[in-house]
Order: structure tokens, then C-alpha cells, then sequence
């Protein structure tokens, strides 16, 4: 069984007059137990698909498509849903880790924090 | 450990041990030597407002026209007001009063202005819209007619004052909170706390609010000041407090008649503002830069 299900994921950020298009019918399938990597030029999309997994996109940006984890439809959960699956189902890590601690908190409760939950 | 004076207190207790939630806090303060004296100041100011009626060694409100406009001498040690009544049990007194309406005021309104501000900023859209508007409102008007027409509809009386002072005060704390939490939103450690699944309130609680908070502390220690004097302004007005509550702005407006005559009037009782406001701008600069979380350790990268 497929793990996750992405079909034809497009996403379009309005610029200007017109808008620009991020990614355009992307459609792939992850098993379970399988390592999977997208490899492209800077600027070519790979973060933005990775977003929009976790609807972590800006609000403004135009998403169509279908991505469907263990049967569920991504786009159409409720936040609460949303938010068991991030971090415990489908983890992200951001580029430029350092920027990921908060500097006023001290760095051992942060990561203790991802066990919490 | 490195500080004298906060082992000693340790030790007795007085402090967290090392360690303990915001006992690194309390050690850093303990270190630098400026804001140990303004705590101390503090220390010392609150302890008179609290133990006022003890200390004085007149009644603050005893009228004695015969020593009227008296100078500082042995029998009255800073001297009398116009009405004979002694200006040092005016200005313990007062302390109780002037201190906890600017408490009063400027805790209500970093309350109230963190949470407007954090909604406006953290959720954005119709909230921001519909709050910014409100703080809009609030801030066109000038603050001592707002606050005039606000004690003209209640009366009188220390809550009252209180209430239409934070309620021309918010404002200014909601609309910097605003503009922080806007920039800290879009911070990666935002991002990787909603990515792990983190709610709204538990970011705002953990990670925006500790990262904000700074400016708006400036900010209130500077407004401590600012709301005693804003306090003699309705006293000068004549809506402020009641004639028989000594307050120190009110003092300082009445004494302003006889300036020439009778100046410690005014510097005695602008004495006691001037220590109070340099005592909190002294604890608000120290603050600022031990909450500065890039205050050290600098750029990693």
C-alpha cells in the first residue's frame, strides 16, 4: 500500500498581473519502508512541494491536486487533524537549522519538547 | 559562583537555586551593579509607601494656616503647602498612591495590549483588520482628553483613574506588539514549531510572546513615569483625584502657584517623581538587555 499519494499537485503564487507557477502537475507515490529523494535546480520546487504536503504554504498561494496520506486527503483536514500529523506522521526540516530554536528558550527544553508530544 | 550578594541571598532563600526556572534571570540582574541599586531604590520606595502612615510625622491632610508656605525646617522637613499641611507625610503618603495607580495602569495595559497585539499579529486578516482599527481609534485621540472625557462619564476616584488611564495606554503596547509578532512569525522557529504540530496558543505562549516581550518592558518602565505625570495633568485640570488624597502630581500642580514665592512646593514633590521614573528606566534598561535574546553568544554561522 502507498504511504502517500500525490497527484497532479500544482501550485501557482499570484505576482503582479499574473502569477507564477511553482509547480506544475507533480504525481508520485512513497511506499512504506522507502526512502525517497527529488533532486533539482534551486528554485525548481522541491521546498514548495515539500510545503504544501504540510499545507505550511502561504496563504495566498493557489494550490490544486490531491495528496493523499494513508488514505486521507491532506487538503480537506480539520487543523486538529492537521496537527497530529505533523512532526509525529510527517516531519519537515527547514533549511538553515540554526534559524529552527528559538533564541529566548533554552536549547535542551526545545528538544526535550519534540518527545512531549 | 560569581556574585557575592545573590549567593547570599540564595543561601537564605531568597533566590532560586541555580537551575531553577528563571534563576538565571535573577543571577544576571544580580550582576550588574546598576540595576542592584535601582532594585534596591525600589525596595526602599515600596517599603515607605507601605509603611507610610507610620513614618510620616504629620497627618497629611492636618490644615495649619498659621505655618502656611513654610520652608524646610526642623519642625517640617521639607516644608509645608499652602495650606499648612506638612509636604514630607504628603509625599510618604502619596508614594501609596502614585506608585499603584502607575502599576495599576501600565500592568492592565501590557496585558491587554499583549493579547490585542498577538491576536492582530498572530492571526492576521479579519482579526488584524478589526483590531488594528480599534488601536486606530484609540490612538487619534489626544491621551489627556480621552482620558478627561472617560473621567468626566465615571467620576473620580483612584479605580476610575486607573481605568481611563489604561484605557488611553493599551494602544501603544497592542500596536508594538503587533508590528513584533508580525516579524517573529515568519521566523524559522515559528515554522518548525507548527511543522512538529505545535497549536496557535502554545506558540504564542512559547515562543512569540518570551521573543517579544522586551520592547514592551522598555516601554512600560518609561510609561511608569509617564503616567504619574499624566496623572498631574488631571489633577491640574481639576478631574483628577479627590482634593484629600495626596498624590504626588496633583502636589506638584497645586505648588506650581507659588513657585516664586515657595519653590520646594514643586521640586520636593518633582523630586520624588524624578527618582522614581529614573529608578524604573535604570530597571527597564537592564531588563532589555538581559531579555535580549541576541544579546550575546551573537551570530553561530
Amino acid at each position: 500500500m502507498n504511504l502517500l499519494e500525490i497527484r497532479e499537485l500544482s501550485v501557482e503564487f499570484p505576482a503582479g498581473e499574473g502569477s507564477v507557477k511553482a509547480v506544475s502537475g507533480v504525481s508520485f507515490d512513497i511506499r512504506e519502508g522507502e526512502t525517497f529523494g527529488i533532486i533539482g535546480e534551486s528554485g525548481s520546487g522541491k521546498s514548495v512541494v515539500g510545503l504544501a504536503l504540510l499545507r505550511l504554504l502561504p496563504a495566498n498561494a493557489r494550490i490544486s491536486g490531491n495528496v493523499c496520506f494513508v488514505g486521507k486527503d491532506i487538503f480537506s483536514l480539520e487543523p486538529s487533524e492537521l496537527r497530529k500529523i505533523r512532526g509525529k506522521r510527517i516531519s519537515l526540516m527547514p533549511q538553515n537549522p540554526a534559524g529552527a530554536l528559538n533564541p529566548a528558550l533554552k536549547n535542551g527544553l526545545q528538544i526535550g519538547e519534540v518527545f512531549e508530544r | 559562583m560569581d556574585n557575592v550578594f545573590a549567593d547570599r541571598f540564595r543561601r537564605e532563600d531568597f533566590l532560586p537555586q541555580p537551575g531553577e526556572y528563571g534563576g538565571d534571570f535573577v543571577k544576571r540582574v544580580f550582576q550588574r551593579k546598576d540595576m542592584l541599586f535601582a532594585l534596591a531604590a525600589l525596595v526602599l520606595f515600596a517599603g515607605v509607601a507601605l509603611f507610610a502612615p507610620l513614618l510620616s510625622p504629620y497627618d497629611p491632610n492636618a490644615i495649619d494656616l498659621k505655618n502656611k508656605n513654610l520652608g524646610p525646617s526642623e519642625g517640617h522637613l521639607l516644608g509645608t503647602d499652602y495650606l499648612g499641611r506638612d509636604l514630607l507625610s504628603r509625599i510618604l503618603i502619596g508614594a501609596r498612591i502614585s506608585l499603584s495607580i502607575a502599576f495599576g495602569v501600565v500592568l492592565i495595559s501590557l496585558f491587554v495590549g499583549i493579547a490585542a497585539g498577538c491576536a492582530a499579529g498572530y492571526y492576521g486578516g479579519l482579526v488584524d483588520e478589526s483590531v488594528s482599527r480599534v488601536i486606530d481609534i484609540f490612538l487619534s485621540f489626544p491621551g489627556v482628553i480621552f482620558a478627561l472625557t472617560i473621567v468626566g462619564v465615571l467620576g473620580s476616584g483612584v479605580f476610575n483613574l486607573m481605568l481611563a488611564l489604561s484605557i488611553v495606554q493599551w494602544a501603544r503596547y497592542a500596536r508594538l506588539m503587533r508590528g513584533q509578532v508580525l516579524t517573529l512569525k515568519k521566523q524559522e522557529f515559528v515554522l518548525s514549531a507548527v511543522t512538529s504540530g505545535a497549536g496557535d496558543f502554545h506558540i504564542i505562549r512559547r515562543h512569540i510572546v518570551p521573543n517579544a516581550i522586551a520592547p514592551l518592558l522598555v516601554l512600560a518602565t518609561i510609561d511608569l513615569g509617564h503616567v504619574i505625570l499624566s496623572i498631574a495633568t488631571l489633577s491640574f485640570l481639576g478631574i483628577g483625584l479627590p482634593a484629600d488624597i495626596p498624590e504626588w502630581g496633583a502636589m506638584l500642580s497645586a505648588g506650581k502657584e507659588f513657585m516664586r514665592t515657595a519653590p520646594h512646593q514643586t521640586i520636593f514633590p518633582g523630586l520624588a517623581i524624578t527618582f522614581v521614573v529614573v529608578i524604573f528606566s535604570i530597571l527597564g534598561d537592564g531588563i532589555r538587555d538581559i531579555l535580549d535574546p541576541h544579546h550575546e553568544g551573537g551570530e553561530m554561522y
